[in-house]
Parts: C-alpha cells; structure tokens; sequence
C-alpha cells in the first residue's frame, strides 16, 4: 500500500514537472526583420546630388548626381527644358555598394525637353569618339566611352507607374550594377540605360537620342509603350538592342534612327510570365551597320520576334546589318541548332511583315537578308524582290555547319533600286567595314528624290493588325502623337511627319 | 569482368568435402545462447581446428582416432575445454559448446569502450535492446563492404537511400523518404556542425568508413535526442578503445576505368592557387587588377590512369591496470574519379501545343574529372578512475579536398562554347568532446560533455572559363576568350555545446531522466565574386597568354552572401522509462527546444531584411513502447514529434544564382514540425538471423518546399517556402539468414508521401492569347522513392579466412528535383547498383582484399515524364514517353590491398 502511494506520488512530481516544461516552451514564436531604409523625397533645389527627391528640375539649371537619385511611389519628378543632369562616378559605401549612380524611378518621371531646349543625361566633361573605324578596345580593355557605362541607367521597377521622357539625350549609362537596386536587373549584370518593367504601366520615349551602352540600351519587361522619333546610337558593346522588349509589353517602335547596334534595333520576344504577350509594331525605321558587335552570330542584326512573341514588321530600311528581319521559326531541338543559345520560335501567325527595303554591300550580308531560322521566306513585297534577281531560299531550316545559309546572294549586292539613297551619308563600299560607322553625327537619314524607298510604304498592316494606340496622347502625360506608318520607307518620309532630328 | 569473378566464387563454395571422423556443432553464448560467428574450436595439441560459420556452425574433419581436448574460445569470452575421444575413423561426435563472457553486458546503445562493438552479434544485440527503433551497421560489416565513405555505406541501411554527388558517391541520405533537410548527423552521440555553404545537413562521403565503430540509423527520438530528425537521425560511434594492444593498418590501391588513355583524367594543381580574394587581402576599396588573379587553376594535364590510393593505421591499448585506454587512427584516401555527363538545360516552358509543354535551354556534353583528397584523424581516450567515474575525451579531424574540373560544350552549333570549371573545396569539421560519467549514489547517475565542433568550406579561386570557336561554313574563323569569372566562398560554422544528464533510478523498473543542453553556434560565411571581361576581337590561344580587364573591379559590397549568424538552441527534457513485469517498457517524456537566431549581413539598407532574428520554441512530446514478446521477439510502438530547422542560407535574404534559377531566403520562413508514428515486430533467432518488419506514418506540417517567385525576366526566383502539410506512409522489411557459410540480408522499403503546391502553368487562352497563373499540384516529397531496397549475398569460410559479398541496392525512381513549373519536376529514373567485396587471409596477421563497385555499369539518369519533344537520335534519349536531361556515366572502380591486423 506503502509503495503504491510512494509511486503515485512521483507520479503526480513527474506530471507537475511536464506540465510545466510544457508552459515554458510554448511561448510563442518571433520574427524580426530590419525594414529597408525609407527616405521621404526631399524637394529639388540648386544643391541636390541624389537621394529621394520629387518635384521639378528647373529650366536650364545643371544638376551634378554623385549618389542615386530616387523618386518614390506617389512622387514626380519633372524636369524642364534645357536642364542638364551629370551622372556621376559614386562611392560605393553611399550608393548600395554600386560605383555608377542611377535615377530610380518608383513613382512618376517626367523629363519634358523641346527641340530647341534637350535635356541631357549625361557625363560632365565627357567627348565623344564619333570618327569612323574608331576602336572599341585595346588591351586594357574599352576604350570608346560610349561604351564604358560610366554611369547606370534611369530605372524603374515594378510600381512605376509613367514614364515620359520627350526630347532628352540620354548618354554614357548602362554601368554595371553590383547589387541591382530595382527588380529586372541581375546583380552584377550592366544596367539598362532605360528600364522598365510595370505592364500596367506607361512608358513613353519620343524625340530622344540614345547613345551608348554595355548591355541594352531599353529594356522592357512590362508595360505599355511608345518609342518614336527617336536616334539610338551605338548601343550595346558585345550585345544588346536598341529597344528589347519581354512578355508584358505592348506598343509602337517607329520612326526610329539606329546605327551601329551590336545586335538589333528593336526585338521582341515574349520570355517571362508577365502578360499581356509581348506585340511590338516595328514600322517605318532606318537601321543601319548593326549586328556587327553581337558576339554570337544568328541573333539578328535589326529586326527581330522570338520566343512567342507577334507584332508587325513594315516599311523599314535596313542598310548593311548583319542580318535581315528574323523571325524565329526554326524550333529547338532539331539537329542543327544555330546559336549555341537556342531559342524558343515567335508567335509566328500573329505577326505580319514586308515592305522593307535592304541594301547589302558585300556578300556576307546579302546572305543574311532572309537569314535560315527565319521562317519569312520571301514575302514578295520587300525590295531587292528576290524573284526578279532570281534568286531562291533553298532552305531555311535545319542546316549544318556548313551551310549557315539559306541561297547564295551574290546577285543581291548593291542590287539596283536599293540603294535608299540617304542625303548625307557614307556606305561601307567594297572595302570598307559596316562596323566602322555607328553614329549619327554628321549624317542625314533623310531621303534624296529618286529614293527606291519613296512611295513603297504599307499604310495599313491589314485587318488583324490594326495600329496600335495603347498610350495616352498628351503634351506632358503621354505621347505627343502617334504617328501612322508611311507611304515612304524608313524613319524619314518626304511629308516630314517622321524623325525630326 | 563478372563472369570469373562468380565462377571463382561457385568454386570456393563447392570444394573441400571429404569423409572421415568428425567433430561438429554449434557454439552458442552460454548466457543468451546466441552463435558465435567466428569462435575458434581446435583440439588441443593437434593441428585440427577451424572457426564457426555465420550460424555458429563448426566441423572438424578427418580426426584419427585418439582422445582429445577440444577447445572453444572467442576473445572478450573465457575459454571452454573438454574431453572427447574418437573411436572409429567414420564417427561423427555432436558436441555443442557453451561458453560465457566475461565482460559486464551491453545495456544501452551507446556504449562505453570495453567489449567488441564492431561485430555483427554486437550490432544485432544492441538492435534488439535498444529502447527505440533504430538500425545498426558494425566495422565487420563495413569492413567487408564495397564502400570506402560513409556516404556509400548508408545506401545499404533499411529505409535509407542516397543522393549523389557529381562522382556517383553517395553524399546525403534520404531515411523514409525524407530528404536530407529532416535528418541530423552525429558523431559518438554529439551532433556536428556542416560545411556546407547553404545547408545544415553534413556531407557524408567527407567520412572515411575505416574510422567507424558502427554506424546508427535511429528512426524513432527518445526525449533524450535532439529533436529535429523528421526523418531519422545518423549516428556515426568511432571506433573505440580495445581491452589488449591492437595494431591494424591498411594499404590499398585501384582505379576507376572510366579514365583511359582516349578519356583521360584531365586535372589541375592548386599549388599557386590564390587563397584569398583581392578584396580579402586588400579591403573593398581595392580596384582589383588582372594580375591578382592566377590562371595556375585552368592550365589542365592529362593523366591515363591515375591510381587511387587509401592509407589507413589505427592502435589501441589499455594502460595503468585497464585504467587508461586509447585509440588513435588515421585514414588517408586520394581518390580520382570520372563522370561523362549528358546535361539538357531548361528553358520556359510554352502553351503549345498542351500547356506547360516542355522547353529546353541547350545541351551540354559535360565531363567531370574529380581528385578527392580525404583524411580522417580521430583520437579516444577514457579513463576510469574508479567503478563510479570515468572521464573521455574525444577528437575528430576530417577533411575533404575536392579538385573538380568540369568541362562542357553544345556540340550541334556553328558556335563552339567550351566551358572549363576549375573548383576547388576544401571541407573540413573538427570537433572535440569532454565527456564525464558519474555514478553519485547507486541510484542517481551523472553524465556531462563539454563539446566543441567547427566546420569550414572553402573554395578559392573558383573559375568559370568560356572559350568560343566560331565557324562560317566549316571553317574556323575565330577562337575568342567569352567569358571569365573568379569567385571566393568561404563558410564557417562554430559550435559550443554543454550537455547535461541525470539519471534517477526510482525503483529497479523505474528511470527517470532529466538534462539538457545549450549549444552556441556562430556562423559566418563570405563571398566574393570578380569578373573578368574579354577584349573583343583578340585571339585566344592559352589561358596564360590570353587578355582580358576588369570593367568592375569591385566586389558587390551589398551581397547578403557576406554575413554572421548566431543561432542559440537550449534544449531540456524530462524522461520516464518504466517496465512492467519485465516484459513491457515504456520511455516516454517531453523534450522542448529553444531556437534563437540571429544574422547580420551586407546587404543594401534600402533592401528588407538587411539584419533579423527569429525566436522560436518547440515542445516534442514523444513515447516509445518495447513489448517483449519473447527473449527473441520485440513488438515496438513510438510516437514522436519532431521539427526541421530552416537554415541560415533559407531565411537570410541572400540572392545566389544557380544553374537555372536564382535561390533566395525567404525571413518568413518557419520550421516545420512533424508528428512520427511507428509500429515494429522485432525476431532475433540464433546467430545473425533478424527479421524486422515495421510500419510508419508521418504528418509534416509547414513541410519546407522550394516555389517560384517570379521577379523578372533574367531572375527568377526560387524561394523555401512553408506549402502546407504533408504526409508519409510506408513499410519497413528486414531479413537476415545464415546457414553455415553462407547469409543473406536483405532489405525493403515501401514509402508513400504526398504534399500539393503551387506551380507555374503557361497556357493558352485564345488564338491571340497566351498567359499563365498557378494551379495546384500533387506530388510525392522530393527524394521519396516507392521502393527502395537491398539485397546482399554473404560467403564466409573461417577455415580458409576468406569472405565474400556481393551486395545488390534498388533504388526506385523519385522527384530529384522540384520543378517550379507543374508536372516538369525531375525524377531520377530507378537505380540499381551492383557491387563486389571480398577478403582472404594470406598470412596470420594479413588479409587480402579487392572491392568493386557499379559491376552493371548503372548510369544516374534525371528525366522530365513528359512526351519526349527532343529528337529521338540525340544523346541521352531512349524513350517517347520522357525526356531524359541527365544521364551520368560513372562505370567500375577497382580497390585492392592488404589489411594488417595485430
């Protein structure tokens, strides 16, 4: 009797000590995590370097930026006529470990310039190597500034919400980010000159100058677009587009000058989970010497849809680019891939084309006016018309490593009524290399009567394709105007209604 | 190869048999009656003699007629003598001999020095008494195992499979389908930290298989244990002191024949390789220059066929009138292994023509050459002051470096990328224990240790190089340098731990237990990673003469890769272990552990999650039943809760890129905890014959899953995330049967898991619409296979000292690896491997042995169970019914040497 007792008593012991092991450890469970760092935006005044900032750039005041320069959500930025902002380098310690300093955009940019008043971003002090056959590099790495990144880019990131930049030079950016400060970019990748990449957003560059870059020099990833008007300039050292588009992206680029892009003017492809599918109208634009510094060959040379992306392709002339328009039909797989990065084909019946004018000035280039993963054969109404040369695609898909061609273009060199016949302007020639002119300095793109590219424009793409007006129209909200393709080729029509620079 | 091998094995199995006077029986343990395998019978002055079989069995044959003292013995047992007499030449004398320890039995798994450990009696024994459901392997065992690492012995254990390493070795184990993340691993009861640079499970081919006394696989917790084994708990016991001088070393050599004179080894030198980083030596300010970086690490030589070498020596002594005992072995291994691998990478995948169909990014004909270097140095020592107290300490040293050069190439592009990759890791853990037992009274005893482990990964200089050949209708028209990175990554992980146990004996049926420990564990891990940028347009003709500059000579200083952590865990329990009529016990209590972590890292102040802490606290109730149904028969029933801790890399915000996507830590993320039920039926017969057979059920809650996290276009994240709960199910089999010479063991394990998450589908809507959003998904745990299961074959004749085994592992087809996209997950198609050990004694004190492994030249292959889209003709693909994108190639590897033992 004795012992049971003993034996329940330690019991009882036992089931106290549990019961309250059992109240100790149950006290509930903690998260602290440090907030990221908020700075309301500060009001611009003469003095302002960086840091969160909203309200306006005065007309023709220069602003020297050493650290970020943030606008919040909810805030705006504007910047007047004629102000110029100096991108600075940036110490690391202040600028989230980066050595180049960006505008970051969460909230609204507004960079409002005139023809007569630009704006620039820009490097103080910084001159341009605009000479032909200037060299990109040397030994100790790159020597043409234009792509040196000495600065980052104007970014913005998921909840931006507008983005109008009208008149303004953008120069120098794409440095490299060692932490990227916005969504998009991948850390220690080069910054976008422009990023983008809210698709409910709205992004409008018109009657720009884009000059330079690493990487691209526009990338959107999300967002409603329109870029007209504009000259782009080497843009992209090994790589890089003019205007790179991803899934999430609807919108017009057109009337549009690009010379000397290391791959395209403007691709599209629809990678990415954003929606709506990527639709890019690539109209009346003048393309000229580029894809000559992609370091992969077969990923275009000026115009280009990939990875399911649709839209339309018309009325632009492409002179000397390593590749004609390329739309990506050859699927993975098989057993002659082209490039060792293969991708995935476009969105092939939603796009339309034709109407574009190539010129060639040596072979290599005249076999790459229908390159072979590209599934356009010959649409017939592009000039040279490969039927009157006599000239057939034998093949476009697969092929080996020898045959990286899909006919043989001897006949399409310097082809008669191909020549477009820009007022001021310097071909390759026989000899000389479509690489060594890349900028626009001292040129006119505009067309001299008797131009083959006169007359020969689409004004409509058909009726599944009717244009696309997805931005607002507004002096300082929106797009100054959209302007409908042309009867003439290219980003300079004889009416004018075209590039005004 | 095979063929020989088996008909020399059907030989030795077949031969030896005369007729003539014989002597024959068994010898048994005079207490528990077991057979003792290996006991020696001889007549005393005489040369006949000969040694128990597997069942205890002995014959001695061709005895002339005469009188006789027969004599049986066993170390650690005293030695029986008795007389027999033969009268005729065609006799046959029955004589079963008893004999006893003597040596105070075995009570509890964990045992103190005395007493042979290492053998498979031992091993079954302890199966048997141990209070909770576990599976035991001894060194005699792993001694005549194929397998030289830790990490290959586990494969043979029921219920555990093994992920491999990009050599075909096994490096982490899965127990009942749990992947690596829901085990621990101990070494002598005392868990150890990880050198892993993003994980808390420790790689398990780092320990040479020499070192282990025996190895543990517990898979039911006792309060007493740490409580984050959802899926089991990996108890390596080094060897420990032997009760006389013991002197045995190991010289052994081999090769892998995948590398021959037309694939030969193609390694590099790490003697000029850059420890540090330039930010390292020079601060982050420091523009780094194209001289700071070595080039020694990409310059590759070939070598035919290397030979593989392994070193092993231990001694062991008792001292000062058994006071004093030591151990101390070491273990060398310098291991070169090959890999040809066929690698598809991944793209998104498209609406069309079904959604979700399957994308690949390009194919890579990839080749691996490994050196492995491996040492262990271990050291114990114990000293018995007196019957109550008893001090031993306890030293590991284990270290892995690995030389890994990986090359690869697209083969069907008119541009020719060849991509090396110069690795080196250098892993090691070291860990020191003080450890104290203390009877106070006759009833309440003491333990303590004092116990401190570090682990360190380092890999300098790691390069990534890019070559590409371009062509234009045949011909070669440039060889350019593409691309050129250096990274530096160094993790350290220190523990301090205190443990202390009281045990009170209420009554002669009634233990109770209560202790506890707080372990201090501090963490730190760096990273820096440089760029080197190609010069276009220059040609490329030797890495040492190539150019190339720094655009960004910096390191990210916003890079959450560089941070310090602590993480204190308090742990306390109390445990009751009663018994009832002898016959039913019950352990059962409550266990509660305390996490408190913290972490400092560079990430940019303008990012969430810069520095955080999380507190959490886990009760762990659990209770084990031990019903003894007869001296040979155990019916146990557990329950248990356990959690698994996420780890450092999983809640900092840290951004790494991998192959396919970005992995990034998620601070939200909580442990998951896991209710564990467990029924087995134990039957250990005569000698080694074992049959288990037990059922599982497992509910895992906030189950810790890998999901996608869409960011943009060029970085897509993989984040842990808690995905809800999960279940497992399964059943356990194991068979053991000796008859005289010959065993069979075998195992198999049926698991059953399910958990539903969320995963990516791209779809379309209309002709004009293609879009994409998350649907559920259902699908078994990462790493659980149906079926898993092992067969060996055992030949041992003490006579000739000759032992031999073919071992055969099943592993059946799971998910390697968790697709963010729905229905493409990664399954490793099943596996089988066969392997062959075997080992004569040449001389008294020499054995001979040859260990092979892979003899079905079995290839590891991942495919995506999708309509294969790929050409049937291109490399790696056998079927229309799935898409292959992984198939490795390892073939044999040959071991052979001699074992000394004094």
């Amino acid at each position: 009797m004795k012992m049971k007792f003993v034996l329940l008593k330690q019991l009882i012991v036992a089931a106290i000590t549990l019961s309250l092991m059992i109240e100790l450890s149950s006290c509930g469970s903690k998260t602290e995590v440090s907030v990221a760092y908020y700075q309301s935006g500060k009001p611009i005044d003469a003095t302002t370097t960086g840091g969160a900032v909203k309200g306006t750039m005065l007309t023709n005041t220069t602003y020297r930026i050493t650290t970020d320069l943030i606008v919040n959500a909810g805030d705006t930025l504007v910047i007047q006529p004629g102000v110029k902002i100096y991108m600075g380098a940036a110490d690391p310690a202040k600028n989230a470990g980066n050595a180049v300093t960006n505008l970051i955009v969460h909230g609204t940019l507004l960079s409002l310039g005139t023809k007569e008043s630009p704006i620039y971003f820009t490097v103080e002090n910084q001159a341009k190597t605009d000479v032909p056959a200037a060299k990109v590099s040397d030994l100790t790495g790159v020597i043409d500034p234009a792509y040196k990144g000495i600065w980052g880019g104007i970014l913005g990131d998921t909840d931006t919400k507008l983005m109008v930049i009208k008149w303004t030079h953008v120069e120098f950016g794409c440095g490299k980010l060692a932490t990227a400060p916005v969504t998009g970019i991948t850390n220690g990748n080069p910054a976008y000159m422009i990023s983008f990449i809210n698709p409910n957003g709205v992004f409008v560059l018109e009657d720009s100058w884009v000059y330079g870059g690493v990487d691209d020099p526009i990338r959107l990833q999300g967002g409603k677009f329109n870029v007209m008007r504009n000259t782009f300039e080497k843009g992209g050292l090994l790589g890089g587009e003019s205007l790179n588009v991803k899934a999430g992206c609807v919108g017009n680029y057109a009337y549009n000058l690009t010379i000397g892009a290391a791959t395209n003017g403007p691709k599209a492809s629809n990678k990415g989970t954003n929606t709506p599918t990527a639709n890019v109208y690539m109209y009346n634009n003048t393309i000229v010497n580029s894809g000559f510094r992609r370091d992969k060959p077969g990923r275009g040379g000026c115009l280009n849809f990939e990875e399911g992306a649709t839209g339309v392709a018309f009325n632009n002339i492409v002179v000397n680019c390593k590749y004609g328009l390329r739309i990506l039909t050859a699927d993975k797989g098989g057993a002659g891939q082209y490039s060792s990065n293969p991708l995935l084909p476009a969105g092939f019946s939603n796009i339309a084309y034709g109407n574009n004018l190539y010129y060639a000035d040596n072979v290599d280039i005249a076999n790459q006016i229908y390159p072979v993963e590209s599934g356009t054969g010959n649409p017939g109404t592009d000039i040279p018309n490969f039927s009157t040369l006599g000239i057939t695609l034998t093949s476009t898909f697969p092929m080996t490593k020898a045959t990286v061609v899909a006919y043989e273009g001897n006949k399409a060199v310097k082809a008669a009524g191909t020549d477009p016949l820009f007022k001021i302007f310097t071909l390759a020639g026989a000899t000389g290399k479509p690489s060594d002119i890349s900028y626009a300095t001292g040129f006119d793109f505009n067309l001299q009567s008797g131009s083959p590219a006169i007359g020969k424009g689409a004004t409509s793409f058909g009726a599944n394709f009717p244009l696309l007006s997805v931005v607002p129209i507004s002096d300082n909200f929106g797009s100054s105007g959209v302007t409908p393709p042309n009867k003439d080729l290219g980003a300079y029509p004889t009416d004018g209604s075209g590039n005004k620079h | 190869m095979i063929k020989p091998l088996l008909c020399f094995l059907l030989l030795l199995l077949f031969s030896f048999y005369t007729k003539a006077a014989t002597v024959k029986g068994f010898i048994f343990d005079s207490k528990t009656g077991e057979p003792l395998v290996g006991a020696t019978i001889l007549l005393k002055n005489t040369q006949y003699g000969t040694s128990a079989g597997l069942d205890g069995s002995y014959e001695i044959k061709n005895i002339p007629v005469g009188n006789y003292t027969i004599v049986g013995q066993l170390v650690g047992y005293i030695a029986l003598e008795k007389t027999i007499s033969i009268k005729n030449d065609s006799d046959v004398i029955i004589d079963n001999l008893l004999i006893s320890e003597n040596i105070s039995q075995l009570n509890e798994v964990i045992v103190t020095g005395i007493g042979e450990q290492e053998s498979e009696q031992s091993t079954r024994r302890s199966e048997q008494r141990a209070d909770n459901v576990l599976n035991i392997i001894g060194a005699k065992a792993i001694q005549l195992l194929p397998d030289i690492t830790v990490g290959n012995i586990l494969q043979r254990v029921s219920g555990v499979s093994i992920v491999r390493n990009s050599s075909g070795d096994g490096q982490y184990a899965i127990i009942r389908g749990m992947d690596k993340r829901y085990n621990y691993t101990l070494v002598n009861g005392i868990k150890i930290p990880s050198p892993d640079n993003k994980n808390r499970y420790v790689p398990l081919d780092i320990f040479p298989a020499d070192l282990l006394e025996r190895l543990e696989v517990v898979k039911a917790l006792t309060p007493s244990m740490e409580g984050d084994a959802i899926g089991g708990a990996m108890n390596m016991i080094m060897k420990s002191a032997p009760s006389t001088l013991t002197i045995s070393a190991t010289l052994a050599g081999g090769y892998s024949n995948i590398l021959t004179s037309s694939r030969p080894f193609a390694g590099f030198s790490t003697s000029t390789i850059a420890t540090k980083s330039p930010e390292a030596l020079y601060g982050p300010s420091y523009a780094a220059k194209v001289n700071d970086f070595g080039v020694s690490q990409l310059q590759y030589k070939n070598s035919n066929m290397p030979i593989n070498s392994i070193m092993s020596f231990s001694i062991g002594n008792r001292l000062l009138a058994d006071k004093l005992g030591f151990i101390v072995a070491g273990s060398y291994q310098n291991i070169y292994r090959g890999t040809n691998s066929i690698f598809w990478t991944l793209s998104q995948p498209r609406p069309d023509p079904e959604p979700n169909t399957f994308a690949f990014g390009e194919l890579q004909i990839r080749k691996f050459d490994t050196q492995q270097n491996r040492l262990g140095l271990h050291a114990k020592l114990d000293y018995n002051f007196n019957r109550n107290n008893k001090l031993s300490l306890y030293n590991l040293f284990v270290k892995l470096d690995e030389l890994q050069h990986r090359n690869y190439y697209n083969p069907a592009t008119i541009v020719l990328d060849i991509h090396d990759r110069s690795r080196f890791t250098s892993q090691n853990i070291y860990t020191t224990s003080l450890r104290g037992d203390h009877n106070i009274t006759t009833k309440l005893k003491l333990d303590w240790t004092f116990a401190y482990s570090n682990a360190t990964s380092s890999t300098p200089a790691w390069s990534d190089l890019n070559i590409r050949y371009t062509y234009n209708n045949g011909n070669l028209v440039s060889t350019e340098l593409a691309d050129f990175s250096q990274q530096w990554n160094k993790n350290t992980d220190n523990d301090k731990t205190g443990y202390l146990n009281f045990n009170y004996q209420v009554k002669s049926n009634f233990d109770i237990a209560i202790g506890g420990f707080a372990r201090f564990k501090n963490r730190d891990n760096t990273r820096a990673s440089y760029t080197l940028d190609p010069i276009a347009g220059n040609k490329y003709t030797t890495i040492d003469k190539a150019s190339y500059y720094l655009s960004y000579p910096y390191t990210n200083q916003s890079d959450a890769n560089n941070y310090t952590a602590k993480e204190n865990v308090y742990a306390f329990y109390a445990q009751g272990k009663y018994t009832l009529a002898e016959r039913l016990q019950l352990i059962g209590g409550l266990r509660s552990e305390n996490t408190n972590l913290e972490w400092h890292s560079q990430l940019s102040i303008y990012k969430s999650g810069r520095d955080g802490s999380k507190i959490y606290s886990n009760p762990l109730p659990s209770l084990n039943v031990k019903y003894t149904l007869s001296p040979k028969e155990n019916l146990r029933l557990s329950y248990y809760k356990a959690l698994s801790r996420p780890s450092f890399f999983e809640v900092i915000p840290i951004e790494l890129a991998g192959d396919n996507w970005t992995d990034s830590g998620n601070p939200n993320l909580n442990a998951a905890t896991a209710d564990n039920y467990d029924a087995r039926y134990e039957f250990f017969d005569k000698g080694n014959d074992q049959l288990l057979a037990g059922v599982f059920y497992k509910k895992i809650y906030n189950a810790i899953e890998y999901t996608f996290s869409n960011t943009s276009v060029s970085s897509g994240n993989v984040s842990p995330n808690n995905t809800g709960t999960a279940t497992n199910f399964g059943f356990e089999l194991v068979v053991a049967k000796y008859v005289k010479n010959f065993g069979v063991n075998a195992n198999y394990t049926y698991t059953n898991s399910s958990i539903t998450t969320q995963k990516l589908v791209f779809y379309r809507v209309d002709a004009n619409t293609t879009t994409n959003r998350n649907e559920d998904q259902n699908r078994p745990l990462q790493g659980q296979s149906n079926h898993i299961g092992n067969v060996s074959f055992v030949y041992k004749n003490s006579k000739l000292g000759f032992d031999a085994q073919l071992s055969f592992v099943y592993t059946g087809r799971r998910i390697n690896f968790v697709s963010p996209y729905k229905d493409l997950d990664y399954w490793q198609r099943d596996f089988s491997q066969l392997d062959f050990s075997c080992e004569k004694k040449i001389f008294k004190k020499f054995n001979y042995f040859l260990k092979i492994t892979n003899l079905l030249d079995s290839p590891l292959i991942i495919e995506i169970v999708h309509t294969n889209t790929i050409d049937a003709d291109q490399p790696g693909q056998d079927s229309r019914k799935s898409i292959v994108i992984q198939k490795d190639d390892f073939h044999q590897t040959f071991l052979t040497g001699l074992r000394f033992k004094l």
